[in-house]
């Protein structure tokens, strides 16, 4: 399968050479080449025909009918062998262990604001600034139940953050459906592997949000509040649910009585100790939050305040994923723990700041400009993929609002192997890593690989055509 | 159980067994057109209007069609997406109901309910003829005895198989007292061929329900109208007749209650319990002596408030009611 | 000065309300220049209220009503003691305290206050198009702010029920007429856009003799200023003054959603609302 396969620019995780697999993918690289073309084909539409079975789709937007696809997918792993492991395990670790300290700050007495660390306007003047939870004093101190963390990988294989996503992080049912179908439909691959197993961090879920029931009682009742079947991430809202053996409501299931929140049950109220809401903040509350939302729980954030409910992850988050604050968490590693950070930031350019705008602005076709409240790749400038006129454009919306943009090099992302248009490329790749605060900080053992397999693109979103692998962490070597 | 889901389990339970009973009178007909040409309808009236009937859906289809052909009627009953009782929108409902609620159903459930509707859905842009009507009654028959299948054995017999079973006997009971009715007002206005036409037109109806070879193995090959009418309405073991349907209702309601009614369902508990008793002591030549059509409807009525009662007890679908 | 207020707010829903529950910021502020002495929420149909203190400091309750009723009193009643003395007209910046409102710690420290809400909100070009002339014309920021005060009570008319509490400022610019609201929100947006960290404050406003002053009818806002030394400083657009003891202060905030003194959801059809504010003056003596 590898006769044709060019090993070009950027780092390569699977090929050293042309015919010359690195370490940990030698062996399956020998058994890929017992396959032929069509029998991977073959296989590939077994797997798809799995997905869409079980309904893994993902709604595509602006369709009328609600078209609805399954997940891209492929085949060809990422594996990261035990000991590169245990080193983005610890970085991710340290990193979510301060920016919960960050979150449980800018509510409290926003030390590192008025120390001028983080510049307190960037926060507080963020739409995802959130005064309603100011001072609320929440269930073991722990903003973010779950966190998402997009890694790459830049030309020298080393790792790098690329984003925090500390609101509602989607994507780990996608893990578990790409191993299923992994060893369902190529049960070969695994053979000579011992792979990380998935099997047990349910329970790490399920125990890290029963303790943050407010009354600590021996059996909490916990539910997943989702929008409903019409998110897009539904099938992810489900999938937990299920596995955790956690209700799955929406918001007319939920009501607010004497600020203590009731699930109505077909025998009438029972008492919700914890949710695991999948509800944009704007969305929880009609009273506190946007009024038009018909998908929250009128007297929700009061029941909160109150302390009689934990909500998980917790509300204002925004302000410490965003795009523009992303440059600082390395700050807050060395402010609130005292060490350096393990895993390092793709090197970010503010562009409220004149210095750094100016030095910007003249190099626009090197770099990547993103808008700080923007996320699933859009609002972007990819500079040496932009045409002159768009790169002109954007050099008018960056003077119009220049706070709200950042920059960043270029960063050539790794590659890993893909099996797309009957042969085998090299296509960009990211790890969304997935983090579970509970009593303990743990780390999933694999995550969310998103390739990009439009030719020679950059941009892995699923909402933007790119599709997913399975991760593999080795237990040894 | 959240009343939401307790809602869903029932209406799709209500919808899969809708879609079945749909595609079993559809086959019925089917053969009857080929092997009794004679009681194709001159008048130019399509055999297929009973069924249009049987769903109460008159004014609905001559709002959609200019007339009553085979095509016309069959497109309506199939794969039509503006009619609410038609085999895809009752299967498209059942898969709605089925994916709010991944999680509280055995997942080879859902994934049978979703693969069901990709399966219908491959029919809307065929044309109906009769090989391919036969090709979509099986396949959703054999989906329902799927369905049927993966319930009885994945599914715990708590409170969501009750309601299940709640949903599925009250839509069997409510139906089968709409198509013996339907059937047997069919009867009265034919006088011509009595005989033969009564022996063929019962048979039809049993088959039409899974009745025939039970039938015959408890009263041998006489298709008698009265014998058919008890059969289907009164016999204590047919699993579709009447009063079975609602026996298990009763049963399904008791096992919510652990036996023990409480008096938020006293009303749904009295109004299965005395729509039961009427069927198990009902005779079947009083019936008839009396008006059988208002008896049926009569039932008909009792079914439709023994679901409203149902909703109200247990909060279904209250929230879409505000 | 002492005063008593009474605020009777009567809501009124075609074909009942049930689920319904609500916030209320009507309890005045009790801190610098102002002390709330009594303050009772009487609620029809009774219900009970939970107290919490807001990001702002304000203090607000939450109620909710689950049984279907057609018709919700929200009564406040307050004594409240005002000691708070309007800044002298003359009062002017020192050098110092210029120099530190435009540094970047005195900025960040406020920066709520200097950032465009979506009410204060203006086209940049609008924004400077009014403001350029009296902001060079000005000696010191302050002498701007009053400057604005002026500009705003002379240019723009005072007109109840041409807006609405969704009314923004940019189209109030275009109006030019509207109520205490309007004027604040202005306001705001064209200290904001100075550097001038500027917030809304919800509140009553004692007219008593004085008919020229504007506002008593209803709940009144106005804008407060931050100096640096001089604090927080009112002033009143819509009457054209500094702050002092005719001001009740109830609630402060970004703009009129941190302040809403009553709001709520409920199941059911539509509301109608009735209002009625009275102030009386315990004590006049030291009346400015």
């Amino acid at each position: 399968m590898f006769e044709n396969y060019v090993v070009d620019s950027g780092y390569d995780e699977m090929m050293r050479g042309a015919d010359s697999p690195r370490d940990a993918y030698v062996r399956l690289h020998r058994t890929l080449a017992d396959f032929s073309e069509p029998e991977l084909h073959t296989r590939y539409r077994m797997a798809q025909s799995i997905f869409l079975r079980q309904g893994i789709t993902f709604t595509v937007y602006h369709d009328e009918r609600g078209t609805e696809r399954p997940m891209p997918f492929d085949f060809i792993p990422k594996i990261i062998p035990a000991a590169e492991w245990e080193h983005i395990e610890r970085g991710l670790v340290q990193r979510v262990k301060a920016l919960n300290a960050f979150l449980e700050d800018v509510y409290n007495d926003q030390e590192i604001l008025y120390e001028g660390v983080v510049p307190r306007d960037l926060i507080v003047t963020s739409e995802y600034f959130c005064p309603q939870v100011a001072h609320v004093a929440i269930p073991r101190r722990n903003h973010i139940f779950m966190s998402g963390i997009d890694l790459i990988r830049n030309e020298t294989g080393e790792y790098h953050v690329l984003e925090d996503n500390l609101r509602n992080p989607s994507g780990m049912a996608y893990v578990y459906q790409n191993r299923y179908v992994m060893r369902k439909v190529f049960p070969e691959f695994f053979r000579d592997y011992s792979v990380r197993s998935l099997a047990t961090y349910f329970t790490d879920l399920l125990s890290a949000l029963q303790q943050l029931d407010p009354h600590e009682r021996q059996n909490p009742t916990v539910v997943l509040l989702t929008p409903g079947m019409y998110n897009s991430a539904y099938f992810d809202h489900s999938f937990l649910a299920q596995q955790m053996g956690i209700e799955l409501v929406e918001g007319r299931d939920l009501v607010v009585v004497d600020r203590v929140v009731y699930m109505k049950t077909s025998h009438g109220l029972q008492e919700v100790d914890v949710i695991y809401r999948r509800i944009d903040d704007a969305f929880l509350d009609p009273l506190e939050f946007r009024s038009d939302s018909l998908l929250g729980v009128p007297g929700l954030m009061d029941a909160y305040r109150a302390g009689n409910v934990a909500i998980a992850n917790g509300l204002g988050n925004g302000v410490a994923d965003d795009k523009a604050v992303y440059a600082y968490v390395p700050d807050m590693i060395r402010y609130y723990l005292g060490e350096q950070p393990i895993l390092p930031n793709v090197p970010t350019y503010h562009l409220s700041n004149p210095e750094e705008r100016e030095f910007v602005l003249s190099r626009l076709p090197e770099l990547v400009v993103k808008q700080t409240d923007s996320s699933g790749g859009y609002n972007m400038l990819i500079g040496p993929q932009a045409q002159e006129m768009e790169i002109e454009h954007f050099r008018k919306r960056i003077l119009g609002a220049p706070h709200k943009f950042v920059a960043q090099p270029t960063v050539q992302l790794s590659k890993v192997p893909t099996f797309v248009g009957g042969g085998m490329r090299g296509c960009h790749v990211d790890l969304r890593a997935f983090v579970i605060q509970g009593e303990h900080t743990t780390v999933f053992g694999g995550g969310l690989a998103r390739v990009a397999m439009k030719d020679g693109s950059l941009i892995v979103n699923s909402s933007q055509g790119g599709g997913a692998k399975d991760t593999w962490v080795l237990v040894d070597g | 159980m959240l009343s939401r889901v307790a809602d869903a389990l029932y209406w799709m339970a209500r919808n899969v067994e809708r879609a079945e009973n749909d595609a079993r009178l559809i086959a019925v007909q089917l053969v009857r057109q080929l092997e009794h040409a004679e009681f194709r309808d001159d008048m130019g009236h399509s055999l297929w209007s009973p069924l249009i009937h049987i769903n109460a859906s008159e004014s609905l289809f001559l709002s959609l069609y200019e007339r009553m052909d085979d095509q016309s009627s069959l497109e309506f009953l199939t794969v039509a997406d503006k009619n609410p009782n038609s085999i895809l929108r009752c299967v498209s409902t059942a898969r709605q109901n089925a994916r709010t609620m991944l999680g509280m159903i055995p997942s080879e459930l859902w994934e049978l309910v979703n693969t069901y509707y990709y399966s219908v859905r491959e029919y809307e842009n065929e044309t109906l003829r009769t090989e391919t009507l036969h090709r979509l009654v099986d396949m959703v028959k054999s989906f329902s005895l799927q369905f049927w299948g993966i319930i009885d054995a994945a599914m715990s017999r708590g409170d969501a198989y009750q309601f299940v079973r709640m949903g599925t006997f009250l839509e069997r009971a409510q139906k089968m007292a709409r198509i013996v009715d339907v059937y047997s007002q069919g009867v009265e206005e034919r006088q011509t061929h009595q005989q033969a036409f009564e022996y063929h037109h019962w048979s039809a109806v049993l088959q039409s329900v899974s009745a025939h070879e039970s039938y015959v193995l408890k009263h041998g090959a006489r298709i008698l109208p009265e014998r058919v009418g008890e059969y289907l309405l009164l016999d204590p073991l047919f699993p579709r007749s009447i009063r079975y349907c609602l026996e298990q209702m009763l049963d399904a309601f008791l096992t919510i209650e652990h036996g023990e009614v409480k008096s938020y369902a006293r009303t749904l508990h009295v109004q299965l319990g005395k729509l039961c008793a009427k069927l198990q002591y009902a005779e079947i030549e009083e019936i008839l002596q009396q008006d059988f059509h208002a008896f049926l409807a009569n039932i008909q009525w009792e079914c439709n408030q023994v679901g409203q009662h149902l909703a109200t007890t247990y909060y279904l679908g209250a929230m879409d009611a505000e | 000065m002492k005063y008593h207020i009474l605020q009777v707010n009567q809501y009124q829903y075609a074909g009942g309300a049930t689920e319904s529950i609500n916030q209320v910021r009507l309890r005045p502020y009790t801190g610098e220049g102002q002390a709330c002495l009594d303050f009772t929420l009487d609620l029809q149909p009774q219900s009970k209220c939970a107290w919490h203190k807001d990001y702002f400091g304000n203090e607000v309750a939450t109620f909710s009503i689950h049984a279907k009723h057609s018709q919700l009193t929200v009564t406040a009643s307050a004594d409240v003691d005002v000691w708070a003395e309007a800044l002298p007209t003359e009062t002017q910046l020192s050098d110092a305290m210029s120099g530190e409102l435009t540094s970047t710690e005195f900025r960040r420290r406020y920066a709520e206050y200097l950032a465009a809400t979506s009410y204060t909100a203006l086209p940049p070009e609008a924004a400077t198009a009014e403001t350029d002339e009296l902001w060079r014309a000005s000696r010191d920021a302050l002498d701007y702010v009053r400057r604005i005060s002026d500009f705003l009570y002379t240019e723009f008319t005072y007109h109840a029920g041409v807006t609405t509490v969704e009314t923004k400022a940019e189209e109030f610019l275009a109006r030019k007429s509207g109520v205490c609201q309007d004027f604040t929100h202005l306001m705001l947006a064209l200290c904001r856009v100075h550097q001038i960290p500027a917030r809304y404050v919800s509140g009553y406003l004692y007219c008593g003799e004085n008919t020229a002053l504007r506002g008593d009818a209803a709940m009144h806002a106005w804008v407060e200023v931050m100096f640096p030394t001089l604090g927080w400083v009112g002033v009143d657009p819509t009457n054209h003054v500094f702050v002092g003891s005719r001001h009740i202060r109830v609630a402060v905030g970004r703009d009129y959603r941190d302040i809403v003194p009553i709001k709520g959801v409920y199941r059911g059809g539509a509301q109608t609302l009735e209002t009625s504010v009275r102030v009386h003056a315990l004590e006049t003596a030291g009346l400015q």
